[in-house]
């Protein structure tokens, strides 16, 4: 073989090699959502669909895995010290901020002092255990927590939440400017997307950007904000857009009558509940309105609850994509939720011999049960959204039955938080919880802590035993001691009522079959499918 | 004419004033307390509320506050908002250039062809050509927004954008494109106005000339010999302008608000949508703002309404 034709050949060898290398990234994957988002500061933004874009921007220490799984993202490796206390992490050297700069430890450090010292917004719930962070070299960053905290809790809380900015773009922003307007351009991470264009409440752009563990297989993606969610069905149908993430129920079966459409439903963190007025000093005011003083007998918020067809309410509002609620903590949050709690079915005779027992009879014979005072069994239930309505008349109906009068409004949000922490003048409300990875958050929401003017806390509930359980879950040493603590705080909730879970709702999310594939089994229960890994795994189909 | 057109601008003045003072109470009478909001729905700690009570100064005394308020506004400092932590100003006016672009269109649009359609019905009132147009225009006048809306994005899917003002895929396109583009997203909403507000034009305009129709001065025009087309445009539409007029000034005041069903449902970003937002979440700059940016419309609106009807009629009087 001559020389010339060797080096043709070894040519076309290198220029094959290079072209296998170079990822081969085609399309826009064009996502529809109805969350109206007005800024992507990570400071000050904090919808759910907005972290789950956040985290392809930002990388933390650990990510979700395709299935919601903590797994090291940043971190190479971590030590752990004999106490607990010291975890020292070896963060990957091939991590790139978007603007290549090279992300180092550093930064790390940085982000997490940045935070605690300003006490920044939405994260500093994440940071209440760590009492120091320093970067030891380059690549080595050292936490020191203040105490011994459970591994499982800080994988999805400390270490998977405080995302890594960089350095040389915040270091000169005080805290003032952190959560004011930030250009985009300085809104840049080490994640697989990068911002490019913002427009409030109509889109986000993001471009792919080379990240270690895997590869955007789309060059852009866009998220549209729609007005309604009937827009947003129309724009899939019409292929508009590619996904469609959290569609309502009722449309699913319009859209499986479409064959270029499929629907996948999956179990979420996110329930539907009856909130009882618990704010304990309420009652002691004896008010003239609320809260009506029969509502802090736990047996009267019982008998209610026996009047509470959740089946029927499944079907008829949700339509069969949600389960009857229980336990406080959603299934979906596996063996932390406590199963064994016996479900309060659906029984008017076993709701009236409850009231019997406890003395509230119909003396006037008017249909409405009264208290030993007297005062007739009328509540009121305010809620902010139009299904929980309909929830609440049905309820109303069969409580009926019961001999408790239920009268159901419609209230905007903001003035129906008025009367939760700010004046507790209320007597039963419908709400809604989406929980986070870790339970830390839906177990918080009980405790006395957040209750508040500006604490978390709706419905009021102070019990010291289970906020000594909710300190102590965060420190066990396993998994299994950890469990019996948060079954007991369950087993509290039951008992007590200051919530009764309506329904365990499920994430309904659409695609069009004919425009996108990917692995969709992927998806958990925080995001769906906004799960990191399975829009990494988004093709459009040409 | 120049001391009338005086003493409208003089009274508007007076009415601006008023809108002024309004506009910083009026929002502050909602219940609940905007920054314990803000501090929920963004999930931030306790330690936040008096931050953030800082930052958008309403930790001061209520007084304080309305002389700031004062100030910024001659400065048409609008303030920031607390939920797009941006300048109020310049969002407001993006999104009302959004719906007078699209108001614009359908506005005079529906004026014209209600206009056509009335002169026609008043025309040839009593008989088979007014009852069509009079069913017509009561139908359209009694639809709703939303629905309508819904109907055409439904029926027009695939062929038009279902929403929004422009396609998301098209990056830096040349100017004659993106006006393509920015037409094709126009469509469907303005139809969906325009047969909203057409109604109201038609019934008008033909009950206004049904009755001027009845007139001696027409009668006589009649029998000089005059033709109808001569008869409408000389006699009969400037005295039937006169609460055309009144009912497009008025209309404005209104289309802003009811434009909100149209933004939401093709997802227009348009200030009715804004303002609706801005109250669920208590953000009182954007509420401040574009209550003023609208009222001030308004009053502009009807001061040259005031104008246009001396012109039109020299008898009128205030």
């Amino acid at each position: 073989m001559t020389r010339k034709a060797v080096l043709i050949m070894l040519l076309l060898l290198l220029l094959g090699t290079v072209g296998a290398m170079a990822q081969v990234r085609e399309g826009t994957l064009v996502i529809g959502t109805t969350t109206q988002i007005e800024s992507i500061n990570p400071f000050t933004s904090v919808y759910q669909v907005y972290f789950g874009t956040m985290r392809w921007v930002y990388d933390m220490l650990y990510q979700k895995d395709g299935y919601g799984e903590p797994i090291p993202n940043l971190a190479e490796s971590v030590e752990v010290s004999e106490d607990g206390l010291v975890y020292t992490f070896k963060i990957r050297e091939d991590a790139v901020f978007q603007d290549n700069t090279p992300l180092t430890a550093y930064d790390g450090a940085f982000s997490f002092n940045y935070i605690m010292e300003n006490e920044l917004g939405f994260y500093t719930a994440y940071v209440a255990p760590v009492e120091s962070v320093e970067a030891l070299d380059k690549y080595t960053l050292q936490i020191v927590l203040n105490q011994a905290v459970t591994r499982s809790w800080l994988n999805k809380n400390t270490f998977m939440w405080i995302p890594f900015f960089p350095e040389h773009i915040w270091k000169n922003r005080t805290a003032e400017e952190a959560v004011g307007e930030v250009p985009i351009d300085e809104l840049i991470g080490s994640g697989p997307l990068q911002w490019v264009e913002f427009k409030a409440n109509e889109l986000i752009r993001m471009k792919a950007h080379n990240w270690t563990h895997a590869q955007p297989q789309v060059e852009q993606i866009i998220m549209r904000m729609f007005a309604s969610s009937s827009s947003m069905i129309e724009a899939l149908k019409a292929g508009e857009i590619d996904l469609a993430f959290s569609i309502p129920e009722a449309v699913v079966n319009s859209l499986l009558s479409m064959q270029q459409v499929s629907v996948k439903s999956s179990p979420s963190y996110w329930l539907e509940d009856i909130i009882y007025n618990s704010y304990g000093p309420a009652y002691e005011e004896c008010r003239d309105s609320h809260p009506h003083p029969a509502l802090q007998d736990t047996r009267v918020r019982r008998a209610m609850s026996w009047a509470l067809d959740k089946e029927l309410l499944v079907n008829l509002i949700h339509v069969g994509f949600a389960t009857p609620g229980n336990q406080w903590l959603p299934p979906a949050y596996g063996e932390l939720s406590n199963t064994s709690l016996e479900p309060i079915g659906y029984d008017i005779d076993k709701a009236c011999e409850i009231l019997d027992e406890a003395g509230y009879k119909d003396s006037d014979g008017d249909g409405i049960r009264e208290m030993e005072s007297g005062l007739p069994l009328e509540f009121d239930l305010w809620t902010p959204n139009s299904d929980q309505v309909n929830t609440g008349e049905i309820w109303a109906n069969s409580l009926k039955d019961v001999g408790i009068k239920l009268n159901v409004s419609l209230m905007d949000g903001g003035t129906l938080w008025s009367h939760m922490p700010m004046s507790w003048d209320f007597d039963i409300a419908i709400w809604s919880w989406v929980g986070e990875a870790d339970i830390n958050f839906l177990l918080s929401v009980l405790t006395c802590e957040q209750v508040s003017s500006s604490g978390w806390s709706d419905c009021g509930y102070c019990n010291p035993e289970y906020d000594e359980l909710f300190g102590a879950q965060r420190t066990a040493k396993t998994f299994e001691e950890r469990k019996e603590i948060v079954w007991k705080m369950q087993e509290i909730v039951y008992n007590e009522m200051p919530y009764d879970v309506l329904f365990n709702v499920q994430w309904l999310d659409a695609w069009r079959n004919d425009q996108i594939k990917g692995n969709f089994d992927y998806g958990d229960a925080s995001y769906s499918l906004l799960n990191k890994y399975f829009i990494l795994s988004v093709k459009k189909i040409q | 004419m120049r001391a009338y057109v005086f003493k409208r601008v003089l009274g508007a003045l007076g009415t601006l004033l008023a809108i002024i003072v309004l506009n910083f109470f009026l929002f502050r009478l909602m219940p609940g307390d905007p920054i314990k909001l803000l501090v929920r729905s963004e999930r931030l700690p306790a330690t936040m509320v008096t931050r953030l009570e800082k930052l958008y100064g309403v930790d001061k005394p209520l007084a304080t506050q309305f002389a700031l308020y004062l100030r910024n506004l001659v400065t048409f400092d609008l303030g920031t908002s607390f939920k797009y932590k941006a300048p109020v100003a310049p969002i407001l006016m993006k999104r009302l250039g959004n719906t007078i672009l699209l108001l614009l269109a359908s506005t005079i649009l529906a004026i014209v062809l209600g206009i056509v359609l009335g002169l026609i019905a008043g025309w040839f009132r009593g008989r088979s050509p007014d009852v069509s147009i009079l069913t017509f225009g009561l139908f359209t006048w009694s639809m709703p927004t939303f629905w309508l809306a819904m109907i055409f994005v439904v029926a027009f899917r695939g062929v038009l954008p279902t929403s929004g003002m422009a396609d998301p895929l098209l990056q830096n396109p040349p100017f004659l494109t993106h006006v393509a583009d920015l037409a094709r997203h126009i469509i469907m909403p303005t139809m969906v106005l325009t047969i909203v507000l057409l109604g109201e034009y038609i019934i008008l305009t033909r009950n206004e000339l049904s009755n001027i129709l009845a007139q001696d001065y027409i009668k006589t025009a009649k029998a000089k010999g005059l033709s109808s087309l001569n008869i409408i445009r000389r006699h009969a539409l400037r005295n039937a302008s006169l609460p055309l007029v009144s009912a497009a000034a008025l209309s404005f005041a209104f289309i802003i608000g009811g434009a909100v069903q149209t933004e939401i449902i093709f997802s227009w970003p348009g200030i009715g949508r804004l303002f609706y937002d801005a109250a669920l979440a208590r953000d009182y700059p954007i509420l401040q703002g574009a209550f003023y940016v609208l009222s001030l419309s308004v009053l502009l609106v009807n001061v040259l309404t005031d104008i246009a009807y001396k012109y039109i009629d020299p008898r009128v009087e205030y």
